[in-house]
């Protein structure tokens, strides 16, 4: 088996993030905590702290080769195992099909007006379908090769448009804004946890030598709250909270804006193109979860597995069945206005917040209680 | 080879990307595109009227392509413009500039813009007096000047003079969620251009107060100085007052900036503001010669005077508009923000009732060669 390194797995879990932090991060923190959302890192930071290292206690005393499905089996047991991986599968299949669907949806509003989503769904699944018949090893390294560029285009965007920010969008934040930047953290919560949790599946692939990994998650937590609140005092700082909590893709909007050294405009087309990049990862990511959850659930060893794209042996075949289920998940999805809305501020938030920071913690209780841990 | 293969099917496939196809009729031809600059909306009986204008470009104003069509809403006017533009395709992307008609409703333009893939939220929009603006882009500009090049030039003289003060849609939007009031800048259509022809330019006519989606008070163009020292947006501007002997003396005023100090009773209500406004100012013209001492200090004084009376008169109607359009709430917040948020009246409110205090420090620094 090809493993994955340390560096490529926490790069994978930077690049996976990008996505929802832009779809979701500026407008859902400006409604819920108005002008104090830029310091919306900062609660939400000592959290994720404790959480990382939870979680990283707990894996050092796994053995090699246990991701977070293999340790679902262990402490659950042959019976209730297989359950609560098919339940995972199921979540990662429509939540990969939500992406696919708000990739499109994203596509549609910023640069294509008159073109239909489902062709974004379709074309976009096909090519994750090819990405996850791989070896996690590819994704990994697809990660690593994707992130520099990625964060590159992001942090030259939010540097030049921190110039036209305007304080009186940003202060004064003062104890009274204490409950609504309480409320405000939960977005943060929401994208970092997921940051924390989907890469918790590739844990078995990675070198046994790459562990332990409390110190790289709190490096890695550090920096990606910095780009978190970065991203937030550029989007709030430039159009102040009253608007960014009305526009549905902020981020996408100020790009639009932006002019560089008074020739070079109108880039938005380009900078949402790039952004077809961490929605690849994170749906590709989540098929080839799913499809492990669903092999090891009816008694395969998906870790052995050599990354062979033709291979349709040991149940392989679920691979393209996985692909077709999120396409077919984004095809249905949201098919009028107000339901992908829905769906994209409270459903998918909510489920996604339940399962990153419920399902390992659980998993510990039962194990503890079971003394299968 | 089996990856040699899949790179030259990769890279075979790389042309097809490049968004250039005639699928969904996406594809135009660069000399066939025309790239509207302004965009003028008017209503029309009960749906509104769209006008289109490209820059005069290269080969001048004869070049221009101005067009416009009525609809029920800008999408459906817009669509009928363009299928009167049958040679050529419109492109919307470069839009510019952003006229309306004075009867225009507010709110849902600029809602409309927040929504378009096309529009810009950083672009001005000017609100016009006296005229429409389909009459507007239609009759300004010259031989190579057309309405998109005189209104660069009147947002380049106002940014220069209020620091990026021509109010762009997004700032408008903002300032009516968190103030219920906001400015626009407006124009005057119609007036003869400077260069010995018969052509007609557009000239700024001051601003518009817009509190509850409509317009509810015009400021002149003097109330630029005051406009931009109290939202501390000052750039260079020039004031001529009249000296001890009645004559004119022109002043050049930089650096301006304003101060608003909040004055709170026992009880914690807010019972008046304290407002100081600075500025440096140098003399560029004057009849007096040699300058004295008791001459300067008695010009600084009457400068000081000026400009009081000008943020009074601004300070005056803003209180009996009960309207913030000059951002006072925001300074207040910034001074006191846990009293500011203990407010029980919103503070638009509250303006009438508040005594204001105006002090107007100002130093003439120099008179460039002459002394």
């Amino acid at each position: 088996m090809k493993r994955i390194t340390a560096h490529q797995w926490t790069l994978m879990s930077s690049l996976l993030l990008l996505g929802p932090a832009l779809r979701q991060l500026p407008r859902a923190a400006a409604e819920q905590a108005g002008r104090a959302a830029w310091l919306g890192a900062l609660p939400a930071l000592p959290l994720l702290l404790l959480y990382a290292r939870f979680l990283a206690r707990f894996w050092e005393t796994r053995p090699a080769g246990t991701g977070l499905a293999e340790a679902a089996m262990q402490v659950l047991g042959a019976r209730w195992g297989p359950v609560v991986l098919y339940a995972l599968s199921g979540w990662l299949l429509f939540y990969g099909g939500f992406v696919l669907r708000s990739g499109a949806d994203r596509l549609v509003v910023t640069v294509y007006p008159q073109s239909a989503p489902a062709v974004f769904t379709l074309s976009m699944g096909l090519c994750c379908l090819i990405a996850a018949l791989g070896s996690a090893r590819s994704l990994a390294r697809t990660a690593a090769m994707l992130w520099p560029f990625v964060t590159g285009i992001l942090l030259l965007l939010l540097l030049v448009s921190l110039k036209s920010v305007e304080r009186v969008n940003l202060l004064p934040v003062t104890v009274l804004d204490l409950p609504a930047l309480a409320h405000g953290a939960v977005p943060v919560l929401n994208v970092l946890g997921l940051g924390l949790f989907l890469p918790l599946f590739f844990l078995g692939y990675i070198e046994p030598e790459a562990r332990p990994l409390a110190a790289r998650r709190v490096r890695w937590l550090l920096g990606e709250s910095l780009l978190l609140t970065l991203l937030m005092l550029a989007v709030l700082g430039n159009f102040g909270a009253e608007l960014v909590s009305r526009l549905s893709q902020p981020f996408f909007t100020l790009v639009r804006n932006l002019v560089f050294f008074r020739s070079l405009e109108r880039i938005e087309a380009l900078v949402v193109s790039c952004w077809i990049f961490p929605d690849f990862l994170l749906v590709s990511l989540c098929l080839f979860a799913a499809q492990h959850c669903l092999r090891l659930a009816l008694g395969e060893k998906p870790l052995l597995d050599r990354g062979n794209r033709l291979d349709a042996s040991r149940l392989r075949w679920l691979i393209p069945f996985c692909a077709l289920a999120a396409i077919l998940v984004g095809l249905l999805l949201g098919p009028e206005l107000y339901s992908l809305r829905r769906l994209s501020e409270r459903t998918v938030p909510f489920l996604n917040l339940c399962l990153s920071f419920l399902t390992v913690p659980l998993l510990y209780f039962i194990g503890k209680r079971r003394k299968t841990l | 080879m089996k990856r040699r293969l899949l790179l030259f099917l990769a890279a075979a496939f790389i042309p097809l990307l490049c968004g250039c196809g005639r699928l969904r009729g996406s594809f135009s031809r660069l000399e066939e595109l025309r790239v509207v600059q302004t965009l003028g909306v008017d209503t029309a009986g009960s749906g509104l009227r769209l006008t289109l204008a490209t820059a005069a470009g290269d080969r001048g104003a004869d070049d221009v392509v101005c067009l416009s069509a009525e609809g029920p809403s800008l999408a459906a006017a817009l669509s009928r413009v363009q299928s009167r533009s049958t040679e050529e395709t419109l492109f919307c992307g470069h839009v510019r500039q952003l006229v309306m008609g004075e009867d225009v409703p507010l709110e849902p333009l600029l809602e409309t813009v927040c929504r378009s893939a096309d529009l810009r939220l950083d672009m001005p929009l000017w609100l016009l007096r006296g005229t429409s603006a389909e009459a507007l882009m239609s009759e300004v500009g010259n031989g190579s000047r057309a309405v998109t090049e005189v209104l660069n030039a009147v947002r380049g003289e106002l940014d220069a003079r209020s620091d990026s003060r021509a109010y762009t849609a997004g700032q408008i939007l903002r300032d009516l969620q968190r103030q219920g009031s906001a400015l626009l800048c407006v124009l005057r259509g119609g007036a003869a251009a400077e260069d010995g022809t018969d052509a007609r330019t557009a000239l700024p006519a001051g601003f518009a107060v817009v509190k509850d989606g409509t317009v509810c008070s015009w400021l002149g163009t003097e109330a630029l100085l005051g406009i931009s020292l109290l939202r501390n947006r000052f750039g260079v501007q020039e004031l001529t007052v009249s000296d001890r002997s009645g004559r004119p003396a022109t002043l050049e005023l930089r650096q301006g900036s304003s101060r608003v100090r909040p004055v709170w009773d026992e009880n914690g209500a807010l019972r008046g503001l304290d407002i100081t406004a600075r500025f440096t100012a140098s003399l560029l013209e004057t009849a007096e010669s040699p300058l004295s001492e008791p001459y300067i200090d008695d010009l600084t004084a009457r400068l000081e005077s000026a400009v009081s009376e000008r943020l009074r008169v601004l300070l005056t109607r803003s209180k009996s508009l009960q309207a913030d359009f000059l951002g006072l709430g925001s300074r207040v917040e910034a001074a006191s923000p846990l009293a500011f948020r203990r407010l029980e009246t919103p503070f638009p409110e509250l303006l009438p009732t508040l005594e204001i205090s105006l002090t107007v420090q100002s130093r003439l620094l120099h008179e460039y060669d002459l002394h």
